[in-house]
């Protein structure tokens, strides 16, 4: 009885159905100076009337099916509940009705807001007015939203990872922190073991993994196999084993909830939700809603391990088809870079790789090349590209015959697409890099010579893949020592854009920017060009992009460390 | 940019086409579409006039490579006619310039 | 002469190997200095990175060609790739955590993020280390690959703010807290403030401690876009200068031949790096105007002059750009503004010769 609640004054202050008909045509209100008429007694809602000491001076039927026992001549403050006599106390001290809250509160298992109506002889009427269904109403809706702001709020942050692990200690850490005081999620086996997170209330969560019996526990083992969850009246407590009691929970285990992560098709995982003996235990809304929570839990658990196996199998053979990285071999600085032509791939139709002589005294192999068109088609006919050359290495003494037998096994291969490519033959010498360059239908290689100059080498063929015989032509150079051969595609020098933004990169400013390159070491001077070629473009599309330079050491060879070369771990 | 305009003549020594414009990964496709609707005959000549391409990269490499194809394939000739510097230069390095004939204009016989 | 025992003394050494492009004298230096247990952070920190900058502020004032300067930075940086391979280097038990270090999207200056990244390693993080300009795209399908504690932004030149906040956005709303560093993000970091960051550090040893303390995860439930963190960009005027931002340049060249005859007798490459000159002026208007911060755009101009006058060019073109501009740009009244402040703090600079 003692449970009082105020509600906002306004809502007192707004004519119409919160109020109720009956006080406006209620004799005296509105007319503080009016003794206490009788229309009162015949009020469909309870009316009460005090006089200013407290003392009951008359309560209608309605009333009296309240306080059976009330009779004119007692007080309020023994028969009315507590916040209705302290209101009528409150009010008789301030012979006002004053402002702020109606009182209201239970009269029994109702709730009722009381409405005053001051009459001249001191004496007040109290209009009861029932708003037990409003405010089962308010108290449904209030619930409802919270859960349903609580459950969007919720899928959005499960789907903002793609990451399982992430993804499952989301799901633990937000069961923890809106479900229950602590959540287990348990994936599916992986051979004998489980994947188990933790998360207890107010802590983050903590992942390992170990081998558990999932049949100790009622409900588990279904639960995993995506059967039905067990209604939580039906689990012992008790049953509960150590391995499922997060750190931080502060047991004893009072009541237990184990609901299946339905995934797509196959089970995501289950869910083991934790209350102590001190927090109440889950109702039946709580386990609907634990259900839905799991639901979502589950589709993003789905999602991240559908992403992560996709990403698996494309990493897997993208392995293959993607640039390698270089460095120094038998005294020769190589560098290279790449970049397709979106951003959301890795790989395109340029390619390059370096082949190392099995010694110092044996050529190295540097192939660059370019497959017409771009994205994954084009990548996978470098891959094809790439693998001949490396089956042909054994005749790279001869770049022309491998440039025909390499355009025979295109030919017949049954593909539209033609390549241009780059071979160079490199070799360290005493007076420098000799180097054999033959193009086919590539770009020809540029050399950076100590003093600046920059020299195109007067190799050409026939690009492959497209007719029965191609030509090329091979020429030989020397690199002295700080200079470098640059190979390189067409996507630099096509590149578009500028300060005047539909100009082509091209190949002289390529050269007067290599004119300033000299004595730079391999890498540099890669990364030089594709940053030209970059701020040329700023924002704007562009095509594959690949850079390779060949570089003679300035002196006594670079001194190099085992891996140095590789400086990322990714 | 200027897209790809096509242009298309009848001679008696066979179809002359007229390309302007670009001809790159966008554009490309549309000459040879144009070009394989063409009805050549046997000891024809086909004039590919590019005095007009301001660009050209692979794509249009490939176009061009196609256009030869039908060519050949129906036993006709096919003759790039008015080639810009700039697509010379690149039919020279991709080693076309041996495998097509050119010509200073579409005109000349 | 100097003392290679010391830090000063490796500083000064290493300092002459690289400006002259000597490798094997750099890379002997720090090899035999972590053979006598210098310490890996010492030689990262107060060794390579002190180097470092020396030659930013070398080419600046005109001492370094650009070739010289990328040549010694090469050096550096094989300088670091080797010491991460010292056996001294190698962690010892399990990480601490584990963390992604790369470079805005656009942003070639990847030195910093790398010393930073050997720094954490030092430190016992697993680091993933992406490298210069990584691409949005490619980071945020990083961290769905790797469970990443937090990612750490660098950048060097405030034109790429606006890749940045992409870039953190993007990695917040998967839920991994950012934390940024480089110049680019203001000396006091305001501007990694400004685009909602989860911290803030100002160097390599700032951002260890900040790593170690803690970073809170962002609620990735509270989906936030560009325009919430910067409501300013309602004006579009951000939006119409990068779209128009070719245009611009062109006009403005055409205004300046107009203007000044003697500008018509430019050669090919002059007008081409009048163009750029003007271009990047555009360019830092723009950041300006995206971070509403008018100190990006007074900063570059100053900074730019004192860069010209070092190779002996009058600064004064710079006041003629920001004229032809204004003329351009008369109904964006922000950008205006931000244009009146240039050609203030212009006027108002040390009188040339100032600097050394």
């Amino acid at each position: 009885m003692g449970c009082a609640r105020r509600v906002p004054a306004d809502l007192n202050a707004s004519p119409g159905p919160t109020t109720g008909p009956g006080l406006r045509s209620a004799p005296g209100a509105g007319d503080a100076g009016a003794p206490v008429g009788e229309t009162w007694r015949h009020a469909p809602y309870p009316v009460l009337v005090a006089d200013r000491r407290g003392v009951l001076t008359g309560l209608n039927e309605a009333a009296r099916q309240y306080l059976p026992r009330a009779a004119r001549g007692d007080r309020l403050r023994d028969l009315a509940p507590s916040w209705l006599a302290e209101a009528h106390h409150r009010l008789a001290e301030a012979r006002s009705p004053g402002g702020g809250d109606v009182p209201a509160g239970h009269l029994g298992d109702r709730f009722f807001e009381a409405h005053p109506t001051p009459a001249g002889d001191g004496r007040v009427v109290w209009w009861l007015i029932d708003r037990t269904d409003a405010l089962q109403a308010e108290t449904a809706l209030h619930s409802a939203r919270t859960r349903s702001e609580m459950l969007s709020g919720i899928a959005s942050t499960l789907l903002s990872t793609l990451n399982v692990p992430r993804c499952m200690e989301v799901t633990a850490s937000l069961a923890a922190q809106h479900l229950a005081e602590g959540a287990v999620l348990i994936a599916p086996p992986q051979g004998r073991r489980h994947q188990l997170t933790y998360a207890a209330r107010g802590t983050g969560a903590v992942q390992v993994t170990q081998q558990v019996d999932t049949r100790s526990v009622p409900g588990l083992a279904e639960a995993l196999q995506g059967f039905p969850p067990v209604p939580a009246r039906w689990l012992n407590p008790d049953d509960i084993p150590d391995w499922l009691i997060p750190e931080g929970f502060t047991g004893p285990v009072g009541s237990v909830i184990v609901t299946p992560l339905p995934g797509h098709g196959v089970p995501a995982g289950a869910l083991v939700l934790l209350r102590s003996g001190t927090e109440k235990a889950f109702t039946e809304g709580e386990e609907a809603f634990a259900r839905l929570f799991a639901a979502r839990a589950g589709a993003a658990l789905s999602a991240a391990r559908l992403y992560a196996e996709q990403s698996a199998i494309t990493a897997t053979l993208m392995r293959e088809l993607l640039p390698p990285k270089l460095g120094s071999v038998h005294g020769v600085e190589y560098a290279g870079n790449y970049r397709a032509a979106t951003d959301q791939e890795r790989i395109g139709g340029d390619f390059y790789d370096v082949h190392p002589g099995s010694d110092p005294s044996r050529e190295t192999l540097v192939v660059l090349g370019d497959v017409a068109g771009k994205g994954l088609d084009a990548a996978v006919l470098t891959g094809k590209i790439r693998n001949t050359l490396q089956a042909l290495l054994p005749l790279a003494d001869d770049h022309q015959r491998v440039l025909s037998l390499l355009n025979g096994a295109l030919l017949s291969s049954h593909q539209t697409r033609f390549a241009t490519l780059v071979l160079a033959s490199v070799r360290r010498g005493d007076e420098g890099v000799h180097l054999r360059l033959t193009s086919g239908g590539h770009l020809p290689p540029l050399i950076i010579r100590a003093d600046g100059t920059v020299e195109e080498a007067p190799t050409h063929g026939t690009l492959v893949g497209a007719l029965p015989q191609v030509r090329a032509r091979t020429i030989e150079t020397v690199l002295a020592p700080g200079e470098i051969c640059l190979l390189y595609t067409d996507g630099i020098t096509e590149a578009r854009g500028g300060p005047l933004g539909e100009e082509l990169f091209g190949e002289e400013r390529l050269r007067r920017a290599l004119a300033g390159c000299a004595g730079m070491p391999a890498e540099a001077v890669v990364e030089h060009v594709q940053m030209l070629a970059f701020q040329w473009l700023r924002s704007g599309g562009h095509d594959d992009m690949a850079v390779v330079a060949i570089g003679a050491a300035r002196s006594g060879g670079p001194p190099t460390v085992a891996g140095a070369k590789d400086g990322m771990n990714l | 940019m200027s897209p790809l305009s096509l242009t298309h003549r009848d001679t008696v020594a066979g179809p002359v086409l007229l390309v302007a414009g670009e001809l790159d990964f966008v554009h490309a496709a549309e000459l040879r579409r144009q070009v394989e609707g063409l009805v050549l005959h046997a000891g024809q000549c086909l004039v590919l006039d590019l005095s007009g391409v301001e660009f050209c990269d692979s794509t249009g490499i490939t176009a061009l490579l196609a256009a030869r194809q039908h060519a050949l394939a129906a036993e006709a000739e096919i003759v790039l006619a008015a080639v810009p510097a700039h697509l010379e230069r690149i039919l020279t390095i991709v080693g076309l310039v041996q495998v097509f004939t050119l010509r200073a204009t579409a005109e000349d016989t | 002469m100097s003392d290679p025992t010391t830090a000063a003394g490796l500083r000064e050494a290493l300092w002459h190997a690289v400006a002259e492009g000597d490798e094997y004298t750099a890379v002997a230096l720090v090899q035999d200095a972590a053979a006598r247990h210098v310490d890996g952070e010492t030689l990262l920190l107060d060794v390579i990175a002190r180097v470092q900058e020396r030659i930013g502020t070398e080419w600046a004032a005109g001492r370094l060609t650009v070739a010289q300067e990328h040549a010694a930075t090469a050096i550096n940086e094989r300088v670091v790739a080797i010491l991460a391979h010292h056996p001294s280097s190698a962690r010892r038990g399990a990480p601490r955590g584990r963390v992604t270090v790369g470079c805005v999207d656009g942003e070639w200056h990847a030195f910093p993020a790398r010393l930073v990244a050997e720094v954490l390693r030092l430190r016992g993080w697993h680091v993933d280390y992406l490298g210069a300009q990584t691409p949005t795209p490619h980071l945020v399908a990083h961290l769905h690959h790797t469970n990443t504690d937090a990612v750490l932004l660098s950048g060097s030149i405030p034109t790429h703010l606006p890749a940045a906040h992409a870039a953190i956005t993007a990695c917040r709303s998967v839920g991994v807290p950012v934390l940024a560093g480089g110049r680019a993000f203001g000396i006091d970091g305001r501007h990694a403030r400004t685009l909602g960051v989860d911290g803030w550090a100002p160097d390599a040893r700032g951002a260890a401690a900040a790593l170690a303390e803690g970073l809170t995860r962002p609620d990735p439930s509270r989906g936030r876009q560009a325009v919430d963190d910067l409501p300013h960009l309602a004006d579009q005027e951000y939006t119409m200068i990068v779209r128009s931002r070719a245009q611009l340049v062109k006009q403005t060249l055409a205004d300046l031949e107009d203007a000044f005859p003697a500008a018509r007798e430019y050669s090919e490459a002059q007008r081409e790096r009048t163009a750029e000159d003007l271009a990047h002026i555009v360019d830092f208007l723009a950041t300006a105007l995206y971070m509403d911060d008018a100190g990006i755009f007074t900063d570059f101009l100053t900074w730019t002059a004192s860069i010209l006058e070092a190779r002996d060019v009058p600064a004064r073109s710079l006041t003629i750009g920001l004229d032809l501009l204004a003329g351009r740009l008369r109904d964006f009244p922000r950008t205006l503004r931000l244009i009146g402040e240039g050609t203030t703090a212009l006027r108002d600079r040390a009188a040339p010769g100032a600097h050394a």
